[in-house]
């Protein structure tokens, strides 16, 4: 059993003007699968190595089971981590850099070798262990890295971003294997990552982040959905959501230009109620929901936008569009049973059911109940 | 117009040839001393580069001279080079891994005094630790040794930057699987850092191994031949009979070629150690 309270934690840095982290709170349940996911210099690893005990907590406290943790020394925390860079032994075998931790902490010899054999099991590295981390491929002193992590049956594991340095198929096989990994043994988990493929994939519960604020806590399907801000709906999903900066009038959205669409009624309801008409809105979709069967079309024919295809790009199953509709662009995903050539005018309808409406000023998501911080 | 593989041809010759002269020059000298060495001669100066007749006589002369205690001289200047060399490179080591790796707050301050300081040669300060050492009665071997690994402190920056390129990020998981600072140090920084201890070992023995200046000063009151290390007592060698300063020069040139002999064995033994890339594999590539 292990719980960690992240009781309204700042970080500001000597040498920094501004906070790198600003009122960060969190509690996370025992065998929990926390992501940490942003851009670079959103102050995602700050918070983790301040859980770590490798940054000092300029305000707030950090607790694990109740314990107060600011003062406490990285080794005595009771964590393991995995850097992104790695930082194996490079002096040591593949063994020793597993067993070292274990050796610092006196454990038994049979105890030790017992704990990394069953490591280097469960991660395939039985043939290496002798090796040491230059003869070893990337993916294995990845593995290395875990194997260091797992040995010491800690019950927290933090990982820095430690699939950022593999290579795109090694980087899908490593987080499958990590997900296995925390299936069986079950650890507390905190990974960070500014990739939010991981972090759909990984995660039990999702901490979005941007400079330095958290902008939404909740389950992946939460922040996908129901995105709290502009922030978390652009960043969330691949490719991004569009956004148009419309106008909101009677019922319908429009550019000024080529775009018009009609607003189904709930919400406009509530884009009514809360005293929009008239006034300048976000309007967000995400590439899967703009569609160019026909059978889309005509069933919608007041979400039609005409449009000439700028690039377009054949993923295998599906294409991707990028399109121009006057000054507007915006991305696509459709069937690639339709394929477009560059230059093709087409007509693309907007599942306007599925958009998101943003205050323009706040970037706020419009909504009849306004999304909690923590889902 | 000529061609590029030509072009490419000049100018690799006239690479070679420009290496080739400068070799040459830099070997001569040598070269000469080497050959002088063994030349047998008892009016003086050496007039010709080769020999004109070979011997030995020249080392068994400095070796079994009674006027001139050799042995003692190398026994003195060894004891003095392998103490400082230890104690210098413990401190110079120990400074330079604690201004890499630890932040405090006089790091920045200290790095700009030792950068100015180092600026000024040490043999500046030779009266006054001429008479420091008098007035602690320390002219004698070891107020040498006191003298080479007083500076130690300072010569850290090239070890800094060394220490400098081994990711934090090593010590941070070493931290995190449960070390103490001493136990990073210890099993961490140190055995990686083998290339750059061996280097600091090397400077630290060559130059107490080699100056003249301090050791002439610190050990030349004493008046006893037996005390000095090898370069003063061969400056003394040619020096203390003037007029007949010529009979020893062979001898002289001898004892050079002896000097250069621990530390081209030194260098030999220690160079395998200079491995480059001992952090490959700990990172990322």
């Amino acid at each position: 059993m292990v719980e960690i309270d992240l009781d309204h934690l700042y970080k500001k840095y000597d040498d920094g003007e501004d906070y790198s982290v600003v009122d960060f709170d969190l509690h996370i349940k025992d065998k929990e699968f926390i992501v940490f996911v942003g851009p670079s210099g959103c102050g995602k690893s700050t918070t983790l190595r301040m859980i770590a005990g490798l940054e000092d907590i300029t305000k707030g406290e950090l607790k694990i089971d109740d314990k107060v943790m600011n003062d406490v020394a990285p080794k005595d925390r009771n964590i393991a981590m995995v850097f992104q860079n790695y930082a194996l032994y490079p002096h040591m075998s593949v063994y020793d850099n597993m067993a070292f931790g274990l050796k610092l902490r006196h454990y038994k010899k049979e105890d030790i070798d017992e704990r990394v054999q069953n490591a280097a099991e469960i991660l395939g590295l039985k043939p290496f262990l002798d090796r040491k981390p230059a003869a070893l491929s990337g993916g294995q002193r990845q593995r290395v890295a875990l194997g260091r992590a797992i040995v010491r049956d800690a019950p927290i594991f933090l990982m820095d971003e430690p699939l950022s340095n593999l290579d795109a198929k090694l980087r899908v096989s490593m987080r499958a294997e990590i997900a296995k990994l925390h299936q069986r043994l079950n650890t507390t988990t905190i990974y960070v990552t500014h990739d939010q493929t991981e972090a759909m994939t990984m995660a039990d519960r999702v901490v979005v982040m941007s400079v330095g604020h958290v902008q939404q806590i909740g389950t992946p399907a939460e922040v996908y959905q129901n995105p709290r801000n502009q922030f978390v709906a652009g960043f969330i999903g691949s490719p991004a959501m569009n956004f148009f900066n419309m106008t909101y009038q009677d019922g319908f959205v429009s550019d000024g230009q080529s775009i018009r669409l009609k607003v189904p009624e709930g919400r406009a309801k509530i884009l009514d109620d809360q005293g929009y008409n008239g006034k300048e809105v976000v309007f967000g979709i995400r590439p899967e929901d703009i569609h160019s069967e026909e059978a889309f079309l005509e069933t919608w024919p007041d979400a039609v936008i005409s449009s000439t295809v700028s690039v377009s790009e054949l993923l295998g199953a599906t294409e991707q569009l990028y399109l121009k509709a006057d000054d507007t662009e915006y991305v696509a995903n459709v069937n690639a049973r339709d394929f477009h050539n560059p230059g093709d005018h087409v007509k693309m309808g907007f599942d306007v059911n599925k958009a998101h409406f943003f205050d323009k000023d706040t970037t706020m998501a419009i909504v009849a109940k306004p999304i909690p911080l923590e889902g | 117009m000529t061609s590029y593989h030509a072009q490419r041809r000049a100018s690799l010759i006239a690479r070679y040839v420009l290496l080739a002269l400068l070799a040459a020059l830099w070997l001569f000298p040598i070269v000469w001393i080497v050959l002088a060495s063994f030349s047998y001669n008892d009016t003086g100066f050496v007039s010709t580069i080769w020999p004109k007749q070979f011997t030995l006589s020249n080392y068994t002369g400095i070796f079994t001279s009674t006027q001139f205690p050799f042995v003692y001289w190398i026994r003195n200047t060894l004891f003095v080079s392998l103490v400082s060399m230890v104690l210098s490179t413990f401190v110079t080591i120990s400074v330079a891994y604690a201004l890499s790796r630890l932040r405090f707050r006089f790091r920045k301050p200290y790095l700009q005094i030792a950068l100015v300081l180092g600026m000024f040669p040490g043999f500046m300060s030779m009266i006054a630790l001429y008479y420091i050492l008098k007035s602690f009665n320390m002219l004698n071997l070891g107020g040498l040794i006191l003298v080479y690994v007083g500076g130690a402190g300072l010569g850290f920056y090239i070890a800094k930057g060394f220490f400098d390129t081994i990711p934090r990020s090593i010590d941070e998981a070493a931290e995190i699987d449960g070390a103490s600072r001493w136990q990073v140090f210890l099993h961490i920084g140190l055995p990686m850092s083998k290339p750059i201890i061996v280097y600091t070992a090397l400077t630290a023995f060559i130059a107490p191994w080699t100056d003249f200046i301090f050791s002439g000063i610190i050990l030349s009151s004493s008046g006893n031949a037996k005390t000095y290390t090898i370069a003063y007592g061969l400056y003394n060698m040619v020096h203390a009979t003037k007029g007949t300063s010529t009979t020893y020069f062979t001898w002289f040139i001898a004892g050079c070629v002896v000097i250069a002999v621990p530390i081209t064995i030194l260098f030999i033994i220690m160079q395998k150690f200079y491995v480059n890339g001992i952090t490959a594999g700990a990172d990322k590539g």
